[in-house]
């Protein structure tokens, strides 16, 4: 992305109501147009934990609040869908609360139904129906027995019965609840729509309710009668993410997000589902892309995450902060669908498939991003952050997504690395490895440290001689370079200053070499000044004295490797050693045939 | 015993000294005898022969070079752009010396002769040269230190076009002019003289001065020469030798035609295998290559470059346990040299087979006099103390390396990482520098340098 696309935002502030001081979750805010007409009202739910307070339930028209309720139990997810086809037509809201799904058309709640609840375990309907016949007991007795059942199985007053301490209590408590038997409430956790026989606007959707145990319910939308019934997965999972894709009457796919960080997937006519893809961190959101069907996970390690609808990983990025909500961003007038980001300290990245394309920011970390028409405006991101503010960014008409730079990010390898086949030699020296694996690794601790002796004594050869590339304690680095094909050569030295910091001061740089075969039209050069990090470059002339006797009196003066060379010497004025030494290998002179 | 006939026997039994002096002893005697004059010529020519199919090439200059067809050939087309541009095969990239040789576990010819590069390349770096010229003179001049009393034959004085009609003659006095003399045109005008005498019948000849033209640098005469001897008689060494020519010219493709073409004259022959699976390695075809090397193996048991380039192969396809137990047989088969026991150490490393590793690395060092080898041994043994995860051993290594050779640029890179990770980012620019300038083909300390700078 370049600079010049980044100075102007794609996004008009349209609004932000910092004192707005709202507490919503994902899932719970939905753009519906409430009242029939087409002007998008944004409908939220406002969360209040206190014991005191009720949470709310808030309608926005445009940027002003013009609806609240109070809602009888604690929210956790709001949809709205049409559920039938009168004119005009009015979207039903759904509100889950607890157990029961509120159901709410032009702001006035007109049904309410409650998902079955779950069957006691034998025992503890035993304990229960035991006493309400008998009318006295003893609580000792029933702490026991209710203790042999699984805590998990129990019903939440059996649960409360063992969590209280003092007996007297226990027994004030089963006075009180002794006439009824318990019930085990099965909690919603999360909800969504699947279109029921056409994919349209306005067409009738069918909600779907996921619960706490795992229960995933599809409801008609005319009666809320259960259209089907199937279970998450055949492990105990729960949901907590729901997203569909294709119609109820032919054939969909719901993709279920679990707690226990399972991707199942579940069919038409399946009655439980199959676990698509599990994955080791939390999942934090996820959406599934439209069209492609593409599932892209958010985890709380700042992946994020996108896979097939057959569970195959097609990309992963990571982000710079963790994520707290994904919001599908779909832009039909170019036929684009984005995910929107949102991320810890209010940065919110749009991503188009694994690309970054744009980003916006929101004043603190948002928690719930919806995007989507709000009253006029047909692309509007809402974003309501964990601070409370509330903000409408208007999506600008204008923008344009299309010239992106898919270079500047490296193709993520989706195919594992072929690896050779396991031979038979390579099982066969594994298994010398673990039989003798201490022999092994004391045999090389000792050739290890052998090999640092060796190492040693001919750093200790080289450091008396000075020779090598460069000396580290004073910082300077010597390069030499032969040119030419003789018997005339140009010998090129370059003398370098690694040090940043300090200069070079002092210096000068003698050659050696043996008269019979070389010639230098200079032996000492003094090194002027050398800067930090610079480097300087003298030159000598090298003439080979061509001479009969050369080739045969002095084979024994040569070096061992039958070369001859020209020794250079690096010293500072005062100090007889030199502090640098090389040795350049002269090549043989072309005898032109 | 008649001295004639120990000569012979002492010739056959490859005792060339003792039979040279024979022969001279026979030669006092009667100067005129033409069964030992052509019996010591033969001894002569047999105690300097090299094989020169197998020994190294001359280099090419590019520079006079008037055979180059296109300065840009297709990619899959030509040996030299190879060099350049490594191809990412199935296996990687292989490392590659600095002269765009890939490494392996033999010497062959033409794969040495490279690395003093063209002329051009001469001018820029520093580098000594081993070139077929300094070799034929070295050859001769080896040669006349053994005669005290000036030459056997004075080639100037020699009535070529008498004794190219002799046929018993001509063709050990050809040979003793090219191998022994190492003066190509004598030896040429010889078997011109000959070839004419015997009205181009004869293949031999036809061969021999293909060899004096490639020798001279005709390799377009060479060429028609050795298609004619072709036609003639077909016969292995003239296959290969038209395979090096083109080779030579830069035409892989031709040259590995030739060889097929070769290979259904001769089925399984081992020398036209090897040309071919050359030829395939160095258009960077491992796959084919190796499978070319494992039916010479098939043919040939003991044919050290097919196990020594399987090894390699496995080495590089990350099978590293396969490829010791192919080096592990060139071993057994006698093979004792620096690399070998490089080679064995680097797969012994990368096989978890610690306890040997040390000890190949140990022989390679104490047999490595070669500095370039050596410079390559410690280069290696840096890999191991990084495998066992010592730093500061590894830098040692990679300075002893470059002490060895101070051209080594895949150690100054290294050395310059190693630097930067214990934090010393001037040092390391500065090798990573020094590595782009030793060789600028190698695309890690570009793609290090550039990330230095972003940081």
């Amino acid at each position: 992305m370049s600079r010049s696309e980044l100075s102007v935002s794609r996004w008009l502030e349209a609004h932000t109501d910092r004192g707005a001081g709202l507490t919503t979750l994902p899932r719970n805010a939905i753009l519906t147009d409430i009242v029939g007409n087409g002007d998008y009202h944004l409908v939220i739910t406002d969360l209040k934990l206190d014991n005191d307070t009720k949470s709310r339930l808030k309608v926005y028209k445009g940027t002003l609040m013009t609806h609240d309720q109070a809602l009888s139990n604690t929210p956790n997810s709001v949809i709205s869908f049409y559920a039938d086809l009168n004119e005009p037509r009015i979207p039903v809201v759904g509100v889950a609360c607890g157990s029961e799904l509120f159901l709410y058309k032009n702001l006035k709640p007109f049904y309410k139904c409650k998902v079955p609840s779950c069957p006691l375990s034998e025992q503890e309907s035993e304990l229960w129906k035991t006493l309400m016949e008998k009318q006295d007991f003893n609580s000792e007795d029933i702490i026991k027995e209710l203790k042999k059942i699984p805590f998990s199985l129990l019903s939440s007053r059996s649960q409360h019965i063992l969590n209280l301490e003092s007996p007297l209590k226990i027994e004030e408590y089963i006075r009180k609840y002794i006439n009824s038997m318990p019930t085990k409430e099965n909690v919603i956790t999360c909800m969504s729509t699947i279109e029921k026989t056409t994919h349209d606007k306005y067409s009738v959707n069918c909600p779907i309710i996921g619960t706490e145990f795992g229960n995933i319910y599809i409801l008609d939308p005319q009666n809320f009668s259960i259209l089907h019934q199937a279970n998450t997965c055949n492990v105990k999972a729960t949901p907590f993410i729901i997203e569909c894709s294709g119609l109820y009457d032919i054939e969909f796919r719901i993709i279920v997000a679990c707690r226990e960080g399972y991707i199942c997937i579940l069919r038409k006519g399946w009655l439980e589902g199959k676990s698509l893809i599990q994955i080791t961190n939390d999942i934090v959101d996820m959406v599934l892309i439209p069209g492609d069907n593409f599932i892209t996970v958010a985890t709380a390690d700042k992946g994020l995450h996108c896979y097939t609808k057959r569970g195959q990983k097609l990309w992963s990025a990571t982000t710079t902060n963790s994520i707290t909500c994904l919001c599908l961003v779909p832009l039909d007038h170019i036929n684009m669908y984005m995910v929107a980001v949102g991320m810890k300290n209010g940065l919110i990245h749009l991503y188009h498939g694994r690309h970054l394309t744009d980003f916006t920011v929101a004043p603190d970390t948002p928690s719930v991003i919806v995007f989507g028409p709000v009253g006029q405006e047909e692309n509007v991101m809402v974003i309501v952050t964990m601070g409370g503010t509330i903000s409408f960014k208007i999506l600008k008409r204008t923008a344009d997504f299309s010239n992106r730079n898919h270079e500047s990010v490296p193709v993520l390898q989706g195919k594992p690395l072929p690896l050779p086949k396991r031979s038979k030699l390579f099982l066969e020296q594994s298994l010398r490895e673990r039989q003798s694996a201490v022999e092994i690794h004391q045999t090389f601790q000792q050739d290890l440290l052998r090999l640092r002796l060796t190492t040693a004594r001919a750093l200790v050869q080289n450091l008396s001689d000075q020779s090598g590339v460069g000396n580290e304690k004073e910082n300077i680095k010597l390069s030499a370079q032969v040119l030419g094909l003789g018997p005339k050569f140009t010998v090129i030295l370059t003398l370098e200053n690694i040090n940043p910091n300090k200069v070079l001061t002092g210096l000068s740089v003698t050659f050696h070499s043996n008269p019979i075969f070389y010639t230098l039209t200079t032996y000492i050069i003094t090194v002027p000044l050398i800067p930090p990090s610079l480097s300087y470059k003298m030159e000598t002339r090298v003439q080979e004295t061509m001479s009969e006797t050369s080739s045969e009196t002095s084979v024994a003066e040569l070096e061992p490797a039958g070369v001859k060379v020209i020794r250079v010497f690096v010293t500072r004025y005062d100090h007889p050693r030199p502090i640098l030494a090389a040795t350049i290998n002269m090549p043989p002179t072309e005898f032109m045939v | 015993m008649d001295p004639m006939y120990l000569a012979l026997s002492l010739f056959r039994r490859r005792h060339y000294d003792k039979c040279i002096d024979i022969c001279t002893s026979i030669l006092d005697k009667q100067p005129l005898d033409q069964a030992a004059w052509c019996l010591k010529m033969r001894a002569l020519t047999q105690r300097v022969y090299v094989d020169d199919l197998e020994s190294e090439e001359s280099p090419q200059d590019d520079v006079l070079d008037e055979n180059v067809v296109a300065s840009a050939p297709r990619p899959g087309t030509s040996l030299k752009s190879t060099s350049t541009a490594v191809p990412f095969t199935a296996l990687g990239a292989r490392p590659r010396t600095a002269t765009g040789r890939p490494i392996s576990g033999v010497v062959r010819p033409g794969t040495q002769t490279g690395r003093p590069g063209s002329a051009l390349d001469r001018l820029k770096t520093s580098r000594g040269t081993t070139a077929q010229s300094a070799r034929a003179i070295r050859l001769g001049t080896a040669a006349m230190l053994t005669q005290k009393d000036g030459p056997f034959i004075q080639v100037s004085r020699l009535n070529l076009a008498k004794y190219a009609k002799i046929k018993t003659l001509n063709k050990p006095l050809f040979e003793y002019l090219f191998y022994h003399e190492g003066d190509i045109r004598n030896a040429m005008e010889l078997a011109v003289l000959a070839t004419q005498h015997c009205e181009f019948k004869d293949w031999y000849w036809k061969i021999q001065l293909a060899k004096c033209y490639s020798a001279l640098n005709l390799i377009r005469d060479a060429e028609q020469q050795i298609r004619s001897a072709l036609k003639q008689h077909p016969h292995i060494e003239s296959y290969i030798r038209l395979i090096r020519i083109y080779i030579r010219l830069d035409q892989p493709l031709s040259a590995i035609s030739l060889c097929k073409q070769g290979l259904e004259v001769f089925p399984n022959d081992v020398s036209i295998m090897t040309e071919l699976a050359r030829l395939t390695e160095a258009l960077n075809e491992p796959q084919s290559s190796v499978k070319y090397y494992r039916s010479i193996v098939i043919e040939d048991a003991m044919n050290t470059e097919a196990i020594a380039c399987i090894g390699m192969y496995h080495f590089y396809n990350n099978q590293p346990e396969l490829a010791l137990r192919y080096y592990r047989r060139v071993l057994s088969m006698g093979a004792h040299s620096p690399e070998l026991y490089n080679n064995l150490g680097l797969c012994c490393l990368y096989s978890q087979q610690l306890d040997l590793t040390l000890a190949c690395f140990q022989r390679a060092l104490d047999l490595a006099t070669d500095p370039l080898i050596k410079a390559d041994v410690w280069y290696n043994l840096s890999y191991v103390a990084i495998a066992a995860g010592d730093i500061g051993l590894a830098i040692q290594c990679l300075n002893l390396c470059l002490v060895a050779d101070p051209t080594h640029a895949s150690a100054f890179n290294n050395l310059a990482v190693l630097h930067h990770r214990s934090g010393k980012p001037h040092l390391a620019k500065a090798y990573f520098t020094s590595a782009r300038e030793h060789q600028p083909e190698l695309p890690e300390p570009g793609i290090n340098l550039e990330v230095l700078q972003d940081a």
